[in-house]
């Protein structure tokens, strides 16, 4: 019995839906803000989601880094150069507040992680993305259908690793080392490709 | 051990918690420039993996209307900045002009100021027709101040908060009065209810039964209407209607999903399962041990410690659930948070009763267990699941359950195991002592 991954690379996603319908004619900031919203709300809500794995924290702080942004438009200072990157540094800052207030992660606990962040960040170009996520797709492909399900639970359907284990009666600790040992055997397999330049 | 700082890496992105020990190895192990850079590439590919896998969220087109909303109101707010501005700027000219006139002007908008913005005591004006209730007792009229419920009587009442919300209570319109200074709430539960709010003083959202309607200034009016039951009908087909009718300045809403702006003239009419009844999409559940319950909330403890949950009176089936719950039974809440408190959408539990039959009749029995944890003894009366659906379609009481029921005697010592429906429903009967 195989379990399909559904992928949703950015670039396999649609694009922004449109204007809506009850917008009154909108002034230049708000057109500058609504392009910024169209071109990077998508992505930041992963990125925020995937620091937070909380969904009420990952809106807000979609949310307070795009009125960041407004603000910084409304003054006269819109981010400039890659805008999508200065989006990711506000909402990186955002979550490290909320790491020390939610989580209750001591200060240089969140500056290390923050320094590694902020380092990953810059860790690929975009077509190094793409190209990372073809070779995820086929990399994918290969595991086994047990393996597959349970990155599906993880990722797909967002579970936690305490709510998979109980749901299938393993213990958390062996299910977290599994999916460690997962995830490293995939990134090998995908390093693998991605300097092999033979994306299936 | 090389290995396992990654592997605390993984677990502290996974949003798991790390004991002080791990922590500590982390970030020992991250001082390191190598292991940096490896740990670079590891939440890179981390989180790569994840966003590749993850389906876009099914909240993130109500989640991006809400935001645009949001911007929408503070574009407002800084038109409306402008405007003063602009005027202020056309003072100081005037200033230039006539010294003495402009010094009679700034006085009197420091008059205006002191009397508007106000320094003073929070102010609660009640006039007209209308009872005040605290924690479910009428306290009259007087005193009436922030949580207390209001209910206008036939020929309607005003209310005024803070100085700069004047509000139009009709007959038979429920609210609560709630918020800060300067930052005003009303939840309305029914009935109509006009807004007039000055500009430029302070926040003011009127929550009603499925979201809030926001305002910067403006004058609006919105009527909840939530329909008696019908004989016959059931609860969860009751819609609650909400109509929002905006006369002056613009209002943002935020209800039954739904997110936008309504300018002067506009109106809108909304409709949704009133709380506790609707999608259960956006909700969450915890579950726990009873510890207190009343007919409207229950509080339960589990290893996160002690949490409360509100029922709706709408909701009849919570209501119903609540009355059968008592101290010590395990149970799952599927909730959603409004105006910062838990709202119950449903409750589930399974469980056991030992104790000693005292009393049954033809389709219900009375066990009374043992002392619960806080040594109390609480007879409980449960009857038996209700199968095979509607009545016309065959359904009715477990004739398994019944008959066992008939069978086992009072005085004998009994297990029952039990499901929550509305009530506790037997499920099994286990005679250990005749």
């Amino acid at each position: 019995m195989s379990t399909n991954i559904p992928t949703h690379s950015p670039e396999a996603r649609a694009k922004p839906s449109p204007p809506d319908a009850q917008d009154s004619p909108l002034s230049p900031r708000e057109r500058a803000f609504r392009k910024l919203v169209d071109a990077h709300y998508e992505t930041l809500w992963s990125y925020a989601s995937f620091l937070t794995r909380n969904r009420h924290a990952t809106e807000d702080v979609t949310h307070q880094a795009f009125l960041i942004a407004f603000d910084r438009i409304a003054a006269g200072r819109a981010p400039t150069g890659d805008s999508g990157r200065w989006l990711r540094g506000v909402a990186r800052n955002l979550v490290k507040r909320w790491w020390r207030e939610r989580r209750k992660l001591a200060q240089d606990v969140v500056d290390a992680l923050g320094e590694v962040l902020d380092a990953a960040d810059h860790a690929a170009t975009q077509v190094q993305q793409v190209e990372l996520n073809h070779a995820l797709a086929v990399c994918l492909d290969k595991l086994k259908a047990e393996d597959r399900r349970l990155i599906s639970l993880r990722y797909a359907d967002g579970r936690r690793i305490t709510a998979i284990a109980e749901q299938s009666y393993q213990n958390a600790a062996t299910l977290r080392v599994r999916l460690h040992r997962l995830r490293n055997a995939l990134r090998k397999c995908v390093e693998k490709r991605t300097a092999g330049g033979t994306p299936a | 051990m090389n290995a396992s700082w990654k592997h605390l890496l993984d677990q502290c992105l996974d949003g798991d918690r790390l004991t002080a020990e791990e922590l500590a190895a982390l970030k020992e192990a991250l001082r390191a420039p190598e292991n940096r850079q490896e740990a670079a590439a590891q939440a890179h590919f981390h989180e790569a993996l994840a966003r590749h896998v993850s389906p876009p969220a099914a909240a993130l087109p109500a989640s991006r209307r809400r935001l645009l909303a949001k911007v929408g109101l503070r574009e407002q707010r800084l038109l409306h900045a402008g405007a003063r501005a602009s005027a202020r700027r056309a003072r100081r000219l005037w200033t230039a002009v006539a010294v003495a006139g402009a010094t009679a002007t700034s006085l009197l908008i420091a008059i205006i100021a002191v009397t508007v913005g106000g320094g003073g005591p929070e102010q609660i004006t009640l006039t007209g027709d209308a009872e005040v209730f605290r924690n479910g007792k009428w306290i009259g009229r007087e005193n009436i101040r922030r949580g207390d419920a209001v209910i206008a009587g036939g020929d309607g009442a005003a209310l005024q908060l803070g100085g700069y919300c004047q509000l139009r209570l009709e007959p038979g319109c429920e609210l609560v009065v709630a918020g800060s200074r300067r930052d005003e709430h009303v939840h309305l539960r029914r009935g109509s209810l006009t807004n007039k709010i000055t500009p430029g003083v302070g926040r003011y959202v009127c929550g009603v039964p499925l979201g809030i309607v926001r305002v910067v200034g403006a004058e609006f009016t919105v009527r909840v209407d939530v329909p008696p039951k019908a004989e016959g009908e059931e609860a969860m087909k009751r819609f609650a209607r909400i109509v929002v009718m905006v006369a002056a300045g613009t209002v943002g809403y935020d209800i039954a999903g739904e997110t936008g702006q309504l300018s002067a003239g506009d109106g809108r009419a909304f409709a949704a399962p009133p709380r506790g009844q609707r999608e259960e999409s956006s909700a969450n559940t915890t579950t726990g041990v009873v510890e207190k319950v009343t007919d409207l909330s229950v509080q339960i403890e589990n290893k996160n410690g002690h949490q409360v949950f509100m029922a709706d009176r709408a909701n009849k089936t919570a209501l119903l659930d609540l009355g059968a719950l008592v101290r010590d039974d395990q149970i799952t809440v599927t909730w959603e948070e409004e105006f910062g408190k838990k709202w119950i959408m449903k409750i589930e539990g399974r469980g056991a009763i030992r104790g000693k039959v005292t009393d049954k009749g033809e389709q219900w029995i009375e066990v009374t267990p043992g002392p619960n944890s806080a040594g109390e003894i609480m007879p409980q009366k449960l009857g038996p699941k209700w199968v095979g659906g509607m009545p016309r379609d065959g359904g009715g009481p477990d004739k398994e359950i019944v008959r066992k029921i008939q069978e086992t005697p009072i005085g004998a010592t009994v297990e029952l195991t039990w499901e929550l429906a509305e009530r506790k429903r037997v499920v099994g009967i286990d005679v250990i002592e005749e």
